[in-house]
């Protein structure tokens, strides 16, 4: 376990709450249904209501009124007349045609007429519906209880609810507006004074999730442009991409494996009518990552700092993060190349960016008195290249996936100043960040068996927490789904495990079991209960949760 | 006097039959092929669709939908409610390309073959059913028998062909070439799903059932297709049916 191992882990232990995430019902709804989320209702091109869009001729219900047939209509009739038209695909002339427009033909009186269905549809069709907006959105009440024993409990657990405004203003624009608001479980309340401050009794962020626009056909049919606070998802593998790091990481719930936070980003894009796509990618700025409300850096930067302080107590620490200047030096930029060969689809990505976790940098130790110092960390965003590429397809009826990032980081130095054996400050430097390559990779199968069993499996070298060639681990999750009774059940086990030294497995392994029971009573709600189950030896993400054992009960509302 | 009769008889009889010639001329392909080109007349054509999904134990359902499909293979649906589930796409390019698009993940997946006879999102239509399009080329057909507007044919799955079904029994209307009705059997012989097609009507000139059910005998489940705003040949491009396309329309 290396020291920047340590760090990380670091990191994600002193996040020192975990909030309530959607891990699992995101990996189901990547194979299933998708909860919640956006459309607007739009014509066969995807485009919105037109006002003028006639309702068809077609009268509907009139079941009963059945003209009567000439003679010369009959089918057999039609086929020897026109001999030519014979095979011919998508013939203009359909067989029996000459019947009046919005005849119709009884087949099966089994049929309940539904005239509200089509009063509704034709009460849109006349509405003037450009600037609809379309309204959607989730309510996600997440509630965790530890089940073990921890020196240092995740406890800032939250719940949340998104609400989304998407709405065309013309054919070719698309603008979406939504905002999140998390909500924890637990006040903030720790003294008397704070019983009167409602902020700290009922706790909660508020914040914009996208708000972006999207220009289709601009300039040229194929030519893509958004610009905005928005998600750009890369990858094939499921929910574990090595790929996906144009957004930031959300590490607000250490069990929603992936969760990135959409940033601010150009995206022009150009499809190919064979619908391969090239698309360059611009975000402004760095973003960095997203830790909970209780959890901070490790201003150490996972040193020892023991020797340095000599004994003496800190008193004092402040911390300063640089985002670097403004400008395009720091900047972020990304291709992406994406088609299909022979039924396998694929992608190719570059991007040149910067981590979204500060390192520290800068680390300097002062004297405040005989027996005490102040300490002040200044931390960076390191410089990385990512070449990416993955590809799905399938053998055999099982999906397969696979993706690979190859990691090229800039390296950087720390520099240490802390008081020499004469009490001169002394600088010494340490290697903040490697300048090796590494690679981080996902392959995963995926299989519904005849008995309606569904099994994801995926294999996964690095961690998302993971930085560095020496932190990367070996990880194997599967997860088993079962629906029955009309599919408002589902019994799902989810786990994983991993090693940290094949060496060493005995001493260096750990797991994680989540099984999990939903119950969807109709439409637009899930009811939920489980768990995340951890334990371990050695120094692994896993094993080192191993006290952070939970179980949930959740619902989820979409409108 | 008797005789007479019977040779008039006779002569009724073979002048009935040899003006049903033409019909019984056909052979069960070649009525298959005629609901094949039926089906799929129309260059293109949309459609909003409402789904009723009925259960076992009688508890409604209903999903709202918008399809676009193009010739006999490529088709397009996006789902408009319920909220869980609105925003979800399903392209079909040809039999075996098959993506859906999940807005909650902002990504595009492509549908294995081990998903295609599951249920597609929860209603009795499996995948392979709505992607599904050129009976004569997985299906040999034999004329069962004729009565007054419909063909019997029965159907099955031609050497090689890769079917959900062992068998289909297909009632064809004379007039449109439509199916109203398919039995469909599963690999076990048995009577799996009944499909029937209602309220056809003449819409751009081209009959279109605007009703279509399919029970789930085995299970006792229903889903009830009903289509308003028809349109046909309004030049649909293939761009339309293209994984940028079922990105866009969410």
């Amino acid at each position: 376990m290396t020291k920047k191992t340590i760090f990380l882990y670091t990191v994600v232990l002193s996040l020192g709450v975990a909030h309530i995430g959607n891990a699992q019902q995101e990996t189901d709804d990547a194979t299933e249904q998708p909860a919640v989320v956006d459309e607007q209702p739009g014509d066969i091109e995807g485009n919105p209501p037109d006002p003028q869009e006639d309702v068809a001729e077609e009268t509907p219900g009139d079941i009963e009124d059945k003209p009567s047939e000439p003679e010369d209509e009959s089918p057999e009739n039609e086929s020897d007349d026109t001999p030519d038209t014979e095979g011919e695909e998508n013939s203009s002339v359909q067989e029996g045609a000459g019947m009046d427009e919005g005849a119709s033909v009884e087949e099966d009186d089994s049929f309940e007429e539904d005239d509200e269905f089509e009063q509704e549809f034709e009460e849109n069709e006349d509405d003037d519906g450009a600037w609809r907006p379309n309204i959607s959105g989730f309510v996600k009440l997440d509630k965790r209880f530890l089940t073990s024993d921890s020196e240092v409990p995740m406890v800032d657990f939250y719940s949340k609810a998104r609400l989304e405004l998407k709405t065309w203003p013309t054919d070719n624009l698309l603008v979406v507006v939504s905002g999140e608001v998390r909500f924890y479980s637990l006040s903030g309340v720790s003294s008397s004074s704070d019983l009167s401050d409602p902020n700290k009794q009922m706790p909660f962020d508020a914040f914009p999730w996208e708000i972006y626009f999207k220009a289709h056909d601009l300039f040229a049919p194929g030519i893509d442009f958004s610009f905005g606070k928005q998600r750009i998802t890369w990858g094939a593998a499921d929910k574990l991409n090595p790929t996906d790091n144009l957004n930031p990481d959300d590490f607000t719930d250490i069990f929603d494996w992936g969760a990135k936070i959409p940033s601010t980003a150009a995206v022009l894009s150009y499809t190919f009518p064979n619908d391969w796509s090239l698309a360059a990618i611009w975000l402004p700025s760095v973003r960095p990552v997203l830790l909970p409300r209780a959890g901070g850096l490790d201003l150490g930067g996972g040193q020892d700092l023991t020797p340095l302080l000599g004994g003496a107590q800190v008193v004092e620490q402040e911390d300063h993060i640089d985002t670097g200047p403004f400008d395009l030096k720091h900047s972020m930029q990304a291709v992406k190349f994406s088609g299909s060969v022979l039924d396998i689809d694929f992608s190719l990505s570059y991007l040149h960016g910067y981590d979204d976790l500060p390192v520290p940098t800068e680390l300097t130790i002062t004297p405040v008195d005989a027996t005490s110092v102040s300490l002040s960390t200044t931390s960076s965003f390191m410089e990385q290249h990512v070449i990416g590429a993955d590809f799905a397809g399938e053998l055999f009826s099982v999906g397969y996936w696979a993706e690979v990032g190859v990691f090229i980081p800039e390296g950087a130095t720390m520099q240490i100043t802390a008081p020499g054996p004469t009490g001169d400050p002394v600088t010494q430097e340490q290697v903040a960040v490697e300048d090796e390559v590494y690679v981080k990779y996902t392959a995963g199968l995926d299989y519904t068996f005849s008995c309606g069993f569904y099994v994801n499996v995926q294999y996964m070298h690095g961690f998302f927490v993971e930085r560095s060639r020496d932190e990367l681990n070996d990880y194997l999750l599967a997860r088993l789904e079962w629906k029955f009774l009309e599919d408002k059940f589902k019994l799902a086990l989810g786990g994983g495990g991993m090693i940290s030294d094949w060496d060493n497995v005995k001493e260096a392994h750990g797991y994680v079991v989540m099984p999990e029971f939903s119950y969807r009573p109709f439409d637009n709600l899930e009811l939920a209960v489980g768990a995340f189950l951890l334990d371990g030896e050695g120094d692994g993400l896993f094993s080192a949760l191993d006290d952070q054992d939970q179980v949930y009960v959740k619902a989820v509302a979409s409108f | 006097m008797m005789k007479k009769t019977n040779i008039l008889l006779v002569a009724a009889f073979l002048v009935v039959n040899t003006f049903a010639v033409p019909a019984f001329a056909l052979t069960g392909d070649e009525i298959l092929a005629k609901v094949e080109k039926a089906m799929n007349a129309p260059a293109d054509r949309t459609a909003t669709i409402k789904m009723i999904i009925k259960a076992k134990d009688g508890t409604t359902k209903e999903r709202k939908m918008k399809i676009s499909q193009k010739g006999a293979q490529k088709k397009l649906f996006t789902f408009l409610s319920p909220a869980d589930v609105k925003g979800v796409g399903f392209l079909v390019i040809d039999d075996d390309t098959l993506y859906l698009y999940s807005p909650a993940f902002g990504k595009i997946r492509r549908i294995a073959s081990h998903v295609k006879n599951e249920n597609f999102m929860a209603t009795d239509f499996s995948y392979n059913d709505l992607s599904e399009s050129k009976y004569p080329e997985k299906y040999s057909a034999v004329l069962d028998k004729t009565d007054g507007e419909h063909y019997v044919l029965t159907c099955k799955p031609k050497p090689g062909a890769k079917t959900d079904y062992s068998k289909l029994v297909m009632r064809v209307n004379k007039k449109t070439y439509l199916p109203s009705k398919v039995e469909m059997f599963n690999k076990a012989g048995k009577l799996f799903k009944v499909m029937t097609n209602g309220a056809v009507k003449k819409i751009d000139g081209y009959w279109t059932p605007t009703h279509i059910k399919i029970k789930d005998v085995l299970r006792n489940h229903t889903t009830t297709m009903k289509l308003v705003n028809v349109k046909h040949d309004q030049g649909l491009a293939d761009k339309v049916f293209s994984k940028r396309n079922l990105k866009k329309v969410h």
